[in-house]
């Protein structure tokens, strides 16, 4: 198999399955412009997040896997557990999401965000995203 | 202090959101302000919400914008909630299978109802109609037959027909003012307190579709309906959505016309559109040495007597031809007998040996045009099924080029169907 190196914000190394970095579209066009020879720098995303989003494309590639025993509740559950973070996180995700282009984690992301936006009234909106920006600061 | 993210982003995320929670977003400052007043965000909400695609309101008018549509149909329509996307789609599809297919029908549809319309309705009734058949009448007032000849006003029912023996109907969708004519007129001596009213009718009054505004039920009239309001219902129970009956039983007849299940029939020159199936598991076909024979059944509620014992009437239509491709060596056959085996609840339960079909002996041509003709049959339960064979000759009875062949009617079911038109 086939291994892609990606680079971290801070510098770590994340060696994975190129099938599992190809998910990424951003990721994709970068192999298909450079090559796999050097290591993929991701400037605008931290180690914290690279590992999570990789958690969740290896999940999602293993249920869809032939043989895959997993039911649609636990693929839920998997879901609903990955974003239950706190709001900084859930915007670093989406962040990355946008930024490695990978489709189903972005929807995943900014549903989790509409669901908390809707039936909030205004202040607590505003407040949502005041804290967001202060762990950020 | 939301750029932690970007617009573009924000929009993704009020994308997922409905149009009440954006116009709430709008209140938090001035950057959400902006995004939640972006049109196509707004267009959005109105195809999701309401099935609009165009900027204009319910009467057509054009307006400058989505959010401008969008505030128009929320003031309009507010009140019947979820309703209505389901109304005017049931509403477009319908005028768009007809438009194409039999534009007379799409003409006779007549303009909206207004409010007031259906308030005037209500107070000569004396009880409300229920909200999904005051939006249904919202849309669109029914049926309205203006000059043109008498005749054809006979075949423009919305709600189709078929004509077997002596007996015609075909039905159309009543306008308010005819609902309550009806009503008064055939349901004044009903039992206090049925709350019913008359939503569609065969001109020569032979078949009623009524409403029971307590339950939102659509029924028929049964034989007994004008001896003592004796009626069927026309649609199965819902456990999730009650008292929708009119919309679920008008969408199930749309996918009918769209399926190509229902379509239009032509009978020397007179359109009109036919109930009996025409695809689908109800409607089969056999072809036997070049013979194709279709054959399908319709329930017919106004001739069935429940109570009776051989309780439901069925008419079936049956369609022979004389396909171009055929390994007969003759050029054109004729029918001499009939055999029909009729089972009821998947018993045999009759059977019939006889001369020709209807009186006639159809003669068909290779290639030709079908002979299509219907009768009728009884039955004492509610699910059936009649199959057989026609005796065919080759060339004609008069002169018979070859042996006599058999050609098979594929089963089809009598059934009474869980929605009924």
């Amino acid at each position: 198999m086939v291994k892609v190196t990606l680079k971290s914000a801070e510098g770590d190394v994340f060696e994975v399955d190129e099938e599992l970095a190809l998910e990424s579209l951003m990721v994709k066009n970068m192999i298909e412009d450079v090559g796999l020879d050097s290591a993929i720098s991701l400037p605008n995303v931290s180690s914290t997040i690279l590992a999570k989003v990789i958690e969740y494309i290896k999940f999602h590639m293993d249920a869809q896997k032939d043989g895959s025993k997993k039911t649609s509740e636990e693929i839920k559950a998997f879901d609903d557990d990955f974003v239950n973070v706190g709001i900084p996180t859930l915007f670093e995700m989406v962040l990355a999401s946008n930024y490695l282009n990978v489709k189903s984690l972005l929807s995943l992301t900014c549903n989790t965000v509409a669901n908390m936006i809707k039936t909030k009234p205004p202040a607590e909106v505003k407040e949502m995203f005041t804290s967001a920006k202060q762990a950020k600061a | 202090m939301e750029d932690v993210l970007p617009a573009l982003l924000l929009q993704t995320i009020l994308a997922r959101t409905d149009a009440v929670d954006c116009a709430r977003v709008a209140c938090v400052n001035r950057r959400w302000r902006a995004l939640a007043h972006d049109d196509t965000l707004w267009s959005q909400h109105c195809r999701d919400e309401y099935g609009v695609c165009a900027a204009a309101d319910f009467m057509g008018n054009p307006c400058c914008s989505f959010k401008e549509t969008y505030a128009a149909w929320h003031d309009e329509f507010n009140q019947y909630g979820g309703l209505v996307y389901r109304t005017k789609k049931l509403w477009d599809d319908l005028k768009g299978v007809l438009r194409s297919n039999y534009p007379a029908v799409a003409d006779s549809l007549a303009r909206q109802a207004s409010e007031a319309d259906i308030v005037a309705a209500e107070s000569t009734l004396g009880w409300p109609l229920p909200p999904h058949v005051r939006l249904l009448y919202r849309f669109c007032d029914g049926q309205q037959i203006v000059d043109g000849d008498e005749i054809a006003h006979q075949y423009v029912g919305l709600l189709g027909g078929y004509y077997f023996y002596n007996h015609f109907v075909n039905v159309q969708l009543l306008p308010l003012q005819q609902v309550v004519s009806y009503t008064q007129r055939l349901l004044s001596r009903a039992p206090a307190g049925t709350k019913r009213i008359v939503i569609a009718a065969s001109c020569n009054l032979n078949k009623f579709f009524l409403l029971d505004c307590d339950s939102g039920m659509v029924l028929v009239g049964t034989k007994n309906f004008l001896k003592k309001y004796e009626v069927m219902p026309c649609l199965p129970l819902a456990s999730s959505n009650p008292g929708d009956g009119m919309l679920r039983w008008l969408e199930e007849y749309r996918d009918g016309l769209l399926s190509g299940k229902y379509t239009v029939r032509n009978d020397d020159g007179i359109r009109s559109i036919s109930l009996y199936p025409e695809n689908g598991s109800t409607c089969t076909e056999a072809v036997t040495q070049g013979i194709q024979v279709r054959a399908s059944a319709v329930f017919v509620p106004e001739l069935s007597d429940p109570e009776a014992l051989e309780k439901y009437l069925f008419s079936y239509s049956v369609r022979m031809r004389f396909l171009p491709v055929s390994a007969l060596a003759s050029n054109q056959c004729q029918l001499s007998r009939r055999h029909w085996v009729v089972t009821a609840d998947d018993e045999i339960v009759d059977e019939v040996r006889a001369e020709a079909v209807v009186g006639m002996y159809p003669l068909l041509k290779l290639g030709g045009d079908a002979f299509v003709y219907e009768s009728c049959s009884t039955q004492n339960t509610l699910s059936g099924s009649l199959e057989g064979d026609f005796t065919f000759v080759p060339g004609c009875l008069s002169r018979q080029e070859g042996p006599e062949f058999c050609v098979r009617v594929a089963p089809f079911p009598m059934q009474v169907p869980r929605y009924i038109f």
